[in-house]
Parts: C-alpha cells; structure tokens; sequence
C-alpha cells in the first residue's frame, strides 16, 4: 500500500512539473507579452520627427509672439468697451494684414538666401569630396553607397559610417578613404551656428557614380 | 565631367540630414609605409622581400620605399604621424620577428593609420624556420584583410599542368604552388596528357582527367597525402570536370554520344545524369557560387557562347548569356555571383573579359593577343590565366583595381591554371 501511495504522490508531482512546462511553454506565465510590440513601436525613428518639428516651429512662434503683444500693449491703453471692437478693428487692419505678409516676405528671403548658402555649402562640400575620391576600377555600374558624417563647427570630420553598403567592398573602401583625405572642411567656420546645426553637423553622402 | 546631384537639400524633410551625391573619381591605390621587419637578417629580408611582393601582386597598394621616408620608426612610441601625413601615406607597418630559436619562429607586426593616427591592427604569426615563406604570406593577408576588407590570398594555391618536351616525348606534370608561384609540389607525372584540374570546394582534393591508361579517367586525388581513386572513366574522351560549390557533385563533358556533352557525377552514388542534349559542342561547365546553375560553353548558336542552365527550375532551357563577338568561351563566375569571367575573341586577339549580369557590355581585362583558362581567387579580386607570349606559355595574373603581373617562368609550358579556395 504504501509503496503504491508514494507512486500516487510521485505521478502528482510528475504531472505538476508536467502541466507547469506545457504552461511555461504556452506562453501561460508571461504577462508582458502585450507591452513587447509597443516597446519595439516607440524605438522607431519617430525621435528623428519630433525634433524636426519642434525646431521647423520655433522661427514661426518667434516672430509672431511679440506683434500679438504689442497689439495688447495698445488695447490695454484704451477703456475696456473698445477692446473688444479694437480687437475686431485689428482684425480686419489692414496695417496688420500688410504686417503679416511682410513677415512672410522676409521669411521667404530669408529661407531663399539660406537655401542658397546651403547650396554653396553643399556644392563645396561635394567638390572637395569628389576631388579626394578616386572610383575603383572594374565594378560594376549601379553600385551606390551611402555615408554619414558628423562634422564638428570647425569643419573637422569627426566620425564617418557607412548607413547603406552598395553591397561591393572596393566601392564603399574607395567612398571611406576619400572622406578620411578630406578630413576637414575649411569653409566651415563661414557658416553660421543656426545652419550648421540644422544642416551641416551631421551630413549624409550619396556615392552614385553614373 | 558630369555635374553633380544634389538630392534632400530642403531641411524640413523627414530626414534632418544633408544628402550630397559624388559621381565622380579616378583610380589609386593605398599608400603604405612598410618598415623591415626587426630582427635576424637573414630571416627578415626574406620576410620583407616576400611581403613586399604579395602586396605589390594585389594591385591595392603603393609602397613607400625606406630610403624615401622621412622617418624610419622602429615601434609604436618613435613614430611621427606627421612624417608620413607629408608623404601621403595612409598606413604605416611595423614589425619584429621575436622567438628566434631553432624551431619557432614567431612574427608580430603592428598597422598604424596615419589619418585617424591611431593603431588599427597587432597580430602575431606563428611559424617554424623553414616556412618562412608561409609566414610571410600570412602576415601580407593580415594586411592586405585590415586595409581592403578583403580576405588576403597570398597564403592560397596554384594548381596547373606543365608540358616538358624531351626528345620526341613530352612529361607532363601536374603542379601545385602557392599563389606567388613559388614553393612548386608535383601531385603526378606522366607522358601521357594530363588535363582540366580543378579544386575541390574545401580545396583538400583535385580533380582532373589522366590518360595515363590510355583511356579518360578522372580522377580525385588528396594534396594532403597523395591517396587518390578514380571517379569515372570512360573509352571516349573527358574534359572539364567542375566541382559543385557543396562538393557533391562533379560536372564533366562527356563525349560518349559522339559529340561533346555536359554530365553531372552524383560522387555519392556515381549516378551520371545528362544535362545537356543538343548536336553541338557543349562542353567547359562550371557552377555558380550558390549551385543553382551551370554555364557552359555551347556551339549551339553557331559560334561558341556562354549559355547559362538553371537546375533548380524543372525542365529549364538554356539561357545564352553572351552576345558580343562571336566568340565567348571558358567561364567562370565572380565569387559573389554578380557576374563572369571568360575568354573573348575580338578581332584575332583572345582575351580575359569580365562582364557584370546587370549590364550590357563585356569589359576586357588584358591586351595580350593568346589568352587561355582563366581561374578567379577566393576573394573574387585577382584572375590568374595562361598567356602564350612568342610561342611560350606561362602564366599571369590580374587584379580587379588594375595591377597585372607574370609569375615565374616555368621550364616547358604551362596551361590551365586553377585557383584553390581559402587554406586558413
């Protein structure tokens, strides 16, 4: 009898261990489950956007703030009855219609100037680099490679990566080592702080031989 | 000259960096100071000698030669980065031979960037003394793999047959060597023809055709040992065995229906399954990287042409693959699958030629006027072939980014090399 309890308890125990494996392997045990595909969702490039907003926004928020005072600043002056119609009269100003299509005037020569110096940046950049570079012989055509560079504020190449391998190692060689002879760009103590940190801090470069 | 495209100039696209695009270049190699190697004279000329030339052969770099540095350091702390950084020089080696007693050897050597003024590479090589060839071939490798990224095959093989005429009989031998040409082994002698070897993937074994007997048997011999047997024979003539890239199998031309076909040898079991079925000449078949395909050469279009047959695909036609002159033989694919190698006759002149699947033209590689046999290196970069030069042969190599060079001039003639895979 007793021999044949402890069997009893012994196949109890077999089928606990059992049944919590078969469990364990159902996935039974893990709670987190859910919270994995929101985890690998949020380390997405989404970073890359917010910044880009936040700082596409500041100019605009800038230059609107202080006209919305100034119109206050004058309406606190008057009584509190005419506020409103003040307000209203504002509104439809056409001084303050013109006001706002000045600024966007100047804001558009300022981005086209600034397009501009980026241009003249860029195709500096691109002349040196392509000065430095020398194409390997004999690859096949179609093979592009693309890399990244950080650049400090004195036009020294800090780092270089290659983000997109064109899949031939002699190609993106030729693309690094040209990089590594530019080493500095000169020109770069011109820019200013505001262009150098929107565009040229980190620059990717697109080595497309056609 | 083209002008060059700028592309995501416009910052506040999603992407907040700057996007430059080169399109232009020209062609040069690394240049490298080389410093001897310390140690026993005696050992280390000849290290220096056979390292210099290995790297020479590979066509990526320029040497620096001593007497024109400004700087001869001798370790780590005497160099001057900007002694080098003057002469253009990207990287600097350094090395030192250090147990020197009877039996080992061992050499360390040191790569130092010039431009990231940093050390890049130290590594060590072990060796007994009367392999200081070997040692010095690995030791060009471990540079050659730190500066290109390539694997390095100066520490691989040459198999290839040579035909000494004595009287009024010729001796044939077949030869393996290591890549420079040097340090030859004789795997067979014979006076009757030997032909077409080839190297098994792991590169412990060769194939090639005899007819020691009188009648075509190919035969699988060990290097390591020299065991070999006899994968089939035939009273009919053989050619071109051709391993696949798993080593299961072995393609071969048979011409046992009267004219020249390609077979395929299950050398698990010898089952022999036809592959091509057509009146004219097929024949000089090799496997692509990934074994799901077999070119040849065919006639079957009136003139020979590469034609390409898939064997993964049920009932699958061949596919003619070359279409420029009318004469397109030998090939072999690049190790990476992106295109071939082959000969090609333009005007009367045969040539090494490379041609890319993705593009429409051939390139040819040489302007020698007999160019035979051409056999790509493990790292795909370098092609060695055989050049008939006034009435001799001899064989000679060529390197993708453009370096060609002559290995050493053999007694008798020489033909049909093969490259052997990587030996590490």
């Amino acid at each position: 009898m007793e021999i044949k309890s402890d069997y009893l308890i012994a196949s109890f125990f077999s089928f606990l261990i059992h049944a919590s494996l078969i469990l364990f392997l159902m996935d039974f045990f893990y709670s987190e489950k859910q919270i994995r595909p929101v985890l690998s969702k949020t380390v997405d490039v989404n970073l890359i956007f917010e910044e880009e907003i936040i700082k596409t926004k500041e100019p605009l928020a800038v230059n609107e703030v202080p006209i919305i005072k100034n119109t206050f600043n004058k309406t606190i002056d008057n009584k509190i009855i005419e506020l409103s119609q003040d307000i209203e009269k504002i509104g439809s100003d056409e001084t303050f219609i013109n006001l706002n299509e000045l600024i966007q005037i100047d804001k558009a020569v300022i981005a086209s100037s600034e397009e501009k110096e980026i241009n003249q940046i860029s195709n500096m950049i691109i002349n040196m680099i392509e000065s430095a570079w020398v194409k390997p012989k004999n690859i096949q055509e179609g093979l592009i490679c693309d890399l990244r560079l950080a650049v400090n504020k004195n036009g020294r190449i800090v780092s270089v990566n290659l983000i997109k391998s064109s899949g031939n190692i002699r190609f993106d060689n030729s693309a690094i080592k040209a990089v590594y002879r530019v080493e500095s760009f000169n020109f770069y103590n011109k820019i200013s702080s505001n262009l150098y940190t929107d565009n040229f801090k980190k620059i990717v470069i697109t080595f497309n031989p056609s | 000259m083209k002008k060059i495209l700028i592309i995501f100039l416009v910052p506040q696209l999603i992407f907040a960096e700057l996007v430059l695009e080169i399109t232009q270049g020209s062609d040069d190699p690394f240049v490298i100071a080389l410093l001897d190697f310390d140690g026993q004279d005696e050992i280390t000329n000849q290290i220096n000698t056979i390292v210099n030339n290995d790297l020479n052969r590979t066509g990526e770099f320029k040497i620096i030669k001593k007497d024109k540095l400004l700087s001869s350091p001798k370790s780590e702390e005497e160099i001057n980065f900007n002694d080098f950084k003057l002469l253009n020089i990207d990287y600097i080696v350094i090395g030192s031979l250090e147990s020197e007693n009877e039996f080992n050897l061992s050499a360390s050597y040191q790569i130092f960037s010039v431009l990231s003024k940093k050390k890049i590479r130290t590594s060590k090589v072990l060796g007994i003394p009367n392999k200081i060839k070997q040692l010095a071939h690995y030791i060009s490798d471990g540079i050659y793999e730190e500066i290109t990224g390539l694997q390095g095959v100066a520490s691989t093989k040459i198999l290839y047959v040579s035909e000494l005429k004595e009287n009024n009989e010729s001796l044939y031998q077949l030869i393996v060597a290591d890549a420079d040409g040097v340090n030859e082994q004789i795997l067979l002698k014979s006076f009757e023809p030997i032909i077409s070897p080839a190297w098994s993937p792991d590169s412990k074994e060769v194939a090639y055709v005899s007819f020691e007997t009188g009648i075509a048997k190919v035969y699988i011999q060990n290097i390591a040992n020299g065991d070999r047997r006899v994968a089939i024979q035939n009273s009919k003539q053989i050619s071109s065995p051709a391993w696949s890239p798993n080593g299961n199998f072995l393609s071969l031309t048979m011409y046992q229906d009267g004219n020249a076909e390609i077979y395929i040898l299950n050398l698990k079991n010898n089952n022999l399954t036809r592959l091509t079925n057509h009146y004219s000449i097929d024949t000089e078949s090799s496997w692509s990287p990934d074994g799901s395909s077999i070119m040849f050469t065919s006639g079957r279009s009136g003139s020979p042409q590469l034609y390409e047959i898939n064997l993964r695909k049920f009932n699958s036609k061949p596919q003619r693959i070359t279409f420029e002159g009318n004469y397109n033989a030998k090939g072999s694919y690049l190790k990476n699958g992106d295109g071939i190698i082959f000969v090609h006759r333009s005007s009367d002149d045969f040539k090494i030629a490379l041609k890319y699947f993705n593009e429409n033209f051939i390139r040819p590689l040489t302007e020698s006027k007999l160019d035979e046999s051409p056999s790509i290196s493990p790292n795909g970069n370098v092609i060695i072939y055989a050049v008939t030069e006034n009435g001799e042969n001899l064989l000679s190599g060529l390197t993708l980014s453009g370096a060609r060079f002559r290995l050493p001039a053999k007694k008798g003639e020489v033909r049909e090399p093969a490259w052997s895979g990587f030996l590490r």
